[in-house]
């Protein structure tokens, strides 16, 4: 288990996960101010021949419940070791249940 | 707990969801035509105030471990019931661990019944013509670029604008004009007699042989038929620079064609077709092949389709059908061993072919797959695939009997076959080979008698006709909405193409096998036109990712493997890495076919006596391998005197052998071809 902790410099999105040894990936994002909690997976870069990079998805809604909440998922790519990223290249979007809208969020975290 | 089936109108992204109660969602979502396992959850509209609208986000990747995933990530707006949305606005994000990239997509999804685009069609129907290449037919199609709102590809890899030349090799007997060191690219023209668009070219007929096709790649001549095969020294072979062709088509023209002459650079009028070196670097424009680059047009063209080996028409057709050549690079009659007391095609060609593999999946239509040829007592894929198709020839193995499982037919029943809605799952239809063919095939020397003073009537131009022959039966079908038509290519027949072929493809299974010309297989051979027309395919549909002839077998595999599961796996390591072509669907909704102007035809051409056209090698290596069917063989040991075919030189005595063959099946009239 390790624990990934990276944000954009301006601290737009911020990221916090466990991230299992089995590829598990949980806990939250943080996107202009509003936090998430989060759920998805990632693959190791190297482990299988091919695969060059390592990739992520992770996806959920505000907590609290009952609630107005938004939605949010993203995707990304990794850089550096498992036990320690030194860079994520993100794309997020957002939908909210309280006016339809759809965000979109693009950026880069480091360790934060 | 509901179930959420939408799609873009496209097939971009399809959504098939279980979408629970509490909120939970798990399922499948295709982006591009992969499929990805995603998990996620969603919260109604309406069940808490302020809440106006249903959010929902999901995360997921590509299945099967060990792999290279991709990973997606989507969030959305729906509207509508939960149990029957109406509307979905999606955002979609994919990361791939393969190369590191980001990619990104915003649709609208609407309600889908669950027909994916490989399942909108129940019939398919192919039919392959020969030798031409890519460029030889499709180079000058969209010389402004693929329209901006088209729904595949942006992108058309032809000729345009691109100052396409291949150098003049130095020495040369005839040369160029003083200054000249290369030849561009440019349109085939009229015949300046009589200011008709001429059908002939490339005349004579280019190299195609493998040691041919090395020097087309490479500009280089490097020991012929011993190694290494024209090929360059170095390992791994360089990226192909596509310089050779005028260069081999000199040498084959002296070799092979005219033997011992020397070509003109350029056009002798007096001598049309025109024989010149500088026609190989000729290719149609859209004028003069208007069928089948308004169907590529209308709807849609693989810009990267290779054929399986760089190679000749027997090796491509089987591989088309089989996977695999058995590790056969060249005709049967090019092959040493081929004639001699154990020809091994014969034996090597056993292998079974996806024709077999549906025969085999037991399924209750008693014919649900059929060859369609002019002479189907001679089809030529009962030919290549002699023995693995022997017990559905026309007549019983070793007998003179009908077979009532016979599934080869003449052209003219693959029309009613249309009109009446009786098409099987499968067709293949071979064009006529034979002058004057309708297979597109360039000319052998003196074949263009079939033009001369009869309004240029060459195998280009017969060639647009059966294609708008099949089109047409198929549009007027009543099974239309429930076929796919894919017209395309055997190989490209020395014809110019300027897109390196792969150098890193998997080969078949070739253990046991002994390889023709030390052709390890892992090489394509270069790009030919494939175009596919289908209710669900939308104009300007252009298909960039690289396909290449094992891709039909795979992906119809696939589709077939869902009714009867197992029964049409890959037959061999090339099918299994073949990639599938079902990105060409992008409908949801069935459309028309618009009615195309029938290729106008010369009255005088259907009463022509083409019987003294002499007979090119491709047609020869058809009447020897009908001189190997079980019912020659049998009248032979039976002591009936058949003509030996070795001293048969024109399309006329080549027809009367094939008729006086115990059993045969008159070949169909030429005005089948009306």
């Amino acid at each position: 288990m390790a624990h990934w902790k990276l944000a954009s410099s301006d601290h737009t999105m911020a990221l916090d996960l466990n991230a299992a040894d089995n590829g598990a990936l949980n806990g939250a994002l943080t996107y202009a101010g509003a936090s998430y909690n989060v759920a998805g997976g990632w693959d190791a870069a190297g482990s299988v021949p091919g695969r060059n990079y390592s990739a992520l998805s992770v996806s959920g809604r505000t907590p609290s419940l009952p609630d107005v909440p938004n939605w949010i998922s993203a995707s990304g790519i990794m850089a550096g070791p498992g036990a320690a990223p030194t860079q994520i290249n993100i794309q997020a979007d957002v939908s909210s249940s309280s006016d339809g809208s759809l965000k979109h969020y693009e950026g880069v975290l480091v360790p934060a | 707990m509901s179930t959420w089936k939408l799609a873009t109108p496209d097939f971009t992204v399809t959504l098939n969801l279980n979408a629970a109660d509490n909120g939970a969602m798990n399922g499948t979502l295709t982006y591009q035509g992969t499929s990805y396992s995603v998990t996620g959850g969603w919260d109604a509209a309406g069940s808490v105030p302020g809440r106006n609208y249903s959010a929902f986000s999901l995360s997921g990747r590509t299945p099967g471990l060990p792999d290279v995933p991709n990973w997606i990530a989507a969030a959305g707006i729906m509207t509508g019931p939960g149990n029957a949305p109406s509307k979905i606005d999606i955002r979609v994000g994919v990361s791939s661990s393969a190369d590191g990239t980001l990619t990104r997509y915003s649709g609208v999804l609407v309600p889908w019944d669950g027909v994916e685009g490989i399942d909108t069609f129940d019939h398919v129907v192919v039919l392959m013509l020969e030798n031409r290449s890519f460029d030889s037919i499709l180079g000058y199609m969209y010389p402004q670029g693929v329209p901006p709102n088209a729904p595949r590809g942006k992108t058309f890899e032809g000729v345009t604008g691109k100052n396409l030349s291949n150098p003049v090799p130095p020495g040369v007997k005839n040369p160029p004009p003083p200054g000249v060191t290369s030849i561009p690219v440019s349109p085939v023209g009229t015949d300046p007699n009589t200011g008709q668009q001429n059908y002939f070219q490339p005349y004579p007929d280019p190299g195609e042989s493998y040691v041919h096709v090395n020097t087309q790649l490479y500009n280089l001549i490097n020991g012929g038929d011993n190694p290494p095969h024209n090929l360059p020294p170095q390992r791994p072979l360089p990226v192909p620079p596509m310089s050779g062709f005028i260069m081999d088509y000199i040498e084959n023209y002296k070799a092979e064609e005219f033997k011992g002459q020397d070509p003109t650079y350029d056009a002798t009028p007096a001598q049309f077709p025109f024989t010149g070196y500088k026609q190989i670097m000729e290719c149609y424009p859209t004028s003069a092949v208007p069928v089948c680059t308004t169907l590529a047009e209308q709807f849609g063209v693989f810009d990267h389709w290779f054929c399986a080996v760089p190679s000749q028409t027997w090796c491509n057709r089987a591989f088309w059908n089989a996977g695999t050549s058995w590790g056969f690079v060249v005709n049967a009659t090019e092959s040493s061993d081929w004639w001699t007391a154990s020809p091994r095609w014969i034996v090597d060609s056993a292998g079974r072919t996806i024709f077999n593999q549906i025969q085999d999946s037991g399924w209750t239509s008693p014919l649900n797959w059929k060859i369609y040829s002019a002479n189907p007592l001679v089809a030529l894929t009962s030919i290549v695939h002699f023995t693995a198709l022997a017990p559905y020839h026309p007549l019983i193995p070793g007998t003179w009997i009908h077979n009532p499982f016979n599934h080869f037919y003449g052209f003219g029943i693959f029309l009613s076959d249309c009109a009446a809605g009786n098409l099987p799952f499968y067709s293949f239809v071979e064009p006529r080979f034979f002058t004057p063919q309708s297979d597109m095939h360039p000319s052998t020397p003196g074949a263009y008698i079939d033009g001369s003073g009869k309004g240029n009537v060459g195998p280009v131009l017969l060639g647009e006709l059966i294609v708008w022959q099949v089109y047409d039966a198929i549009r007027r079908s009543p099974k239309r909405d429930k076929t796919l038509l894919i017209i395309t290519f055997d190989e490209h027949g020395g014809c110019y193409d300027h897109v390196p072929p792969s150098g890193s493809v998997t080969a078949p299974d070739l253990k046991g096998y002994t390889l023709e010309d030390d052709f390890d297989f892992k090489r394509l051979g270069i790009r030919v036109p494939t175009i596919m027309v289908s209710s669900h395919i939308a104009p300007n549909t252009v298909v960039n990712t690289p396909m290449h002839h094992t891709s039909f077998m795979k992906t119809v595999g696939a589709k077939w493997n869902k009714v009867v599961p197992g029964s049409c796996n890959p037959l061999t390591a090339r099918v299994t890495d073949a990639p599938e072509f079902s990105e060409v669907f992008t409908s949801v909704a069935a459309r028309s076919w618009p009615e195309l102007p029938k290729p106008a035809i010369p009255a005088e051409f259907w009463t022509t006596d083409f019987s003294q056209a002499p007979l090119s090698p491709f047609q020869r290596s058809i009447v020897e391998g009908a001189s190997k069917l079980p019912q020659a063989v049998e009248a032979r040991k039976r002591g009936m005197a058949l003509r030996d075919p070795a001293t048969i030189n024109t399309v006329g005595d080549a027809l009367e052998y094939l008729r006086s063959m115990p059993g045969m099946i008159p070949e169909e009239p030429l005005s089948t071809l009306k």
